[in-house]
């Protein structure tokens, strides 16, 4: 945990400083002339709580007793299946505006259910497709949300 | 009268009530599954809501919200795996009994308590929110500075054991609440160059998607091929008369409470539901029984939990402040619809606030109908094996984030915000301070200038009336109450020493 704990401290740390430093370069209470602060003060204050948070969470964190230090588990069968399956996702939306929700999503469900489910491909496909054409005949005619509007199966 | 007409003839229709029982319906077999919480229901289905009118959108989230509180506690009875955070406490006894053959008897007296703590929360919505909205009136933005303030420190008192973990969500929440226009001056922050996708802000619907529902998914990943467990038969689900005096003297109580814990900006089912568990055990005949299978044990956190449901709509009706993650959907829900929840609405809408009055009562009467009516076959849902169900969440988070302006950029902003938010889970930081700092954050900072604007740039207006101060006392009372209490507590102990 306290690995964890400094990591989350610096990722914070580091979005802090950079939004300071941007936001410093904005116009001031002075450049408007009506007593407004200007569009930077609000992420720079926000931005510094969020910098001396960071620091406070690392101090106790170096400073956490052995007993309270328990393991988190980050590359096990569990957490692997976990990050393959962000993959296979950042792929999929990569790919939904060439290929259109249709056979993006039939694709990517039948690749899940064949690896969870370990089905026979005929019933994953079976089940693909049915999955992915109820949710877009759902959303497209029933809810009027254009799901169809992308891909080369647009229309 | 006339309004009572005028609900039932214009806003509560008979296609009101079928959206009512599909949500009901719905909320009850998505909190029954393990892994499925009521926030992700609600962010889940909140897209199907975007074709309706107000009133059928709000009233349909309304009834999977009241649906999945109950819901939690199918699965924490019979299968001892709290179906949401909120039924926990509902699980220790729940399944105790479940053990000794009393699933039924368990699952009815969780029926019943849920109801009657979902009854007392909509008396107290109705009773309160009025006299709250026609206070908030007379806020002027100072005082709505201090009151976002006031919420946004109240993530810290959320946060348990992770005080500074959770301010940081919310400071995260509130910094990505900066990107885009800024509302006051109409200056371009944080936008990288040409991309007009961040010019317009980030929308917190798709974060929220991702940090509830996404996120909640990728960690069902982690054990989707753990073995299910078996169920247990559900028989004489009608509850007895020793079991109906035990549920008429502690979920009334236990309710009022849950309905003041949601009262509480940030404060959730979960912690209603603890609770409500402790202070049945205060006023248990046998509390030697509790951890033993006590029906008692199920009377206060289902009466607690289902309490908090009305509460949390407080705030969210009458300040536009959400009283936990659900109502924060909620808002979310409320301008896709072109209003804003706040002491206005009470004024521009009254219809409508009366009607999601009445609704959330004929929502809890629906869920109790439901629940008795139809346990044994919510019972099977948990037999829905997680291996396809997984993959269908996946497909309505990617659709549910792209139906609300049908942007693929939010579709991104969705997934980003499920891998942060899993990461997040792992590092035990609490997701929900990020959505009241999106939240709030805006609210406090438009406030903030506005306030400034109309004085001419001078700070004593933040201390210039009543309220402010009222405001100032609660903002120091959470941020320091405990130092507050220990100083005085050591003061005491040293002048008895003496």
């Amino acid at each position: 945990m306290k690995k964890m704990n400094l990591i989350f401290a610096g990722v914070c740390a580091a979005i802090g400083a950079l939004l300071i430093i941007l936001a410093a370069g904005y116009p001031t209470a002075a450049d408007y002339g009506t007593g407004v602060p200007g569009p930077g003060l609000w992420p720079i204050v926000i931005s510094a709580m969020m910098l001396a948070l960071a620091a406070l969470l690392a101090m106790k964190s170096i400073k956490m007793p052995a007993e309270k230090n328990t393991d988190v588990p980050m590359w096990n069968e569990g957490t692997k299946r976990v990050y393959i399956t962000m993959g296979i996702l950042f792929a999929y939306v990569a790919v939904l505006e060439f290929l259109g929700f249709i056979i993006a999503t039939t694709v990517m469900e039948a690749i899940f259910i064949h690896w969870f489910a370990k089905k026979k491909p005929i019933i994953t496909v079976l089940i693909s497709v049915v999955v992915t054409l109820v949710i877009y005949c759902v959303f497209q005619y029933v809810l009027n949300v254009p799901v169809g509007s992308f891909g080369i199966l647009a229309f | 009268m006339d309004m009572l007409v005028e609900i039932f003839t214009t806003s509560l229709t008979p296609v009101v009530f079928l959206y009512m029982l599909i949500g009901v319906i719905s909320g009850i077999c998505i909190g029954a599954l393990p892994g499925l919480t009521a926030t992700m229901g609600v962010a889940l289905l909140l897209p199907m809501t975007f074709g309706m009118d107000a009133a059928q959108g709000i009233l349909m989230l309304l009834g999977i919200y009241v649906g999945a509180i109950y819901g939690g506690s199918i699965s924490a009875v019979l299968l001892h795996t709290p179906g949401t955070p909120a039924s926990a406490a509902t699980a220790i006894e729940g399944y105790k009994l479940s053990q000794r053959g009393e699933a039924g008897r368990a699952l009815g007296v969780a029926t019943l308590g849920s109801y009657i703590g979902g009854v007392i929360s909509v008396l107290l919505l109705v009773t309160i929110s009025p006299q709250l909205a026609k206070l908030a009136l007379k806020f002027s933005s100072a005082e709505f500075f201090l009151l976002a303030v006031f919420g946004l420190c109240i993530i810290g008192s959320i946060s348990g054991d992770n005080v500074e973990k959770g301010l940081m969500c919310g400071c995260a929440g509130i910094l990505v609440a900066t990107i885009g226009i800024d509302s006051v001056t109409s200056y371009i922050r944080f936008c990288p160059e040409g991309n007009y996708n961040f010019m317009g802000g980030i929308s917190y619907i798709p974060i929220m998607i991702g940090l509830f529902a996404m996120s909640q998914a990728f960690e069902n990943i982690e054990d989707i091929f753990a073995e299910e467990k078996e169920q247990i038969k559900v028989t004489n689900i009608i509850p007895k008369k020793e079991d109906l005096k035990a549920l008429l003297r502690i979920s009334p109580i236990t309710g009022l409470i849950g309905t003041m814990i949601g009262i509480i900006p940030g404060a959730g089912a979960d912690i209603g539901a603890f609770v409500g568990y402790n202070v049945a055990k205060g006023m248990a005949k046998e509390p030697e029984k509790f951890g033993e299978g006590s029906i008692e044990g199920i009377c206060g956190p289902e009466g607690g939990n289902n309490g908090v449901t009305g509460g949390a709509l407080i705030p969210m009706l009458t300040l536009g402040v959400p009283g936990d993650a659900v109502t924060a959907i909620m808002i979310g829900a409320l301008t896709i619809q072109g209003l804003t929840p706040g002491p206005m609405l009470f004024e521009t809408n009254k219809v409508l606030v009366y009607t999601i009055f009445i609704g959330m009562f004929i929502a809890n009467t629906l869920m109790c109908i439901c629940g008795f009516a139809g346990i044994r076959v919510f019972s099977k849902v948990l037999s829905v094996p997680k291996v396809i169900l997984t993959p269908i969440i996946f497909a309505l988070c990617i659709i549910g984030s792209f139906a609300m302006k049908n942007s693929l950029f939010d579709v991104w902003v969705m997934l980003i915000a499920g891998v942060v938010g899993y990461f997040m889970s792992k590092a035990k930081v609490p997701t929900s301070p990020a959505i009241l700092g999106l939240i709030l954050g805006p609210m406090a900072e438009k406030n903030f200038r506005t306030a400034l604007l109309k004085s001419g740039g001078d700070p004593t207006v933040f201390f210039s009336t009543v309220i402010c101060w009222f405001f100032i006392i609660l903002i120091v009372g959470t941020l320091f109450g405990g130092q507050l209490k220990e100083f005085a507590g050591k003061i005491f102990k040293k002048k008895a020493a003496k």
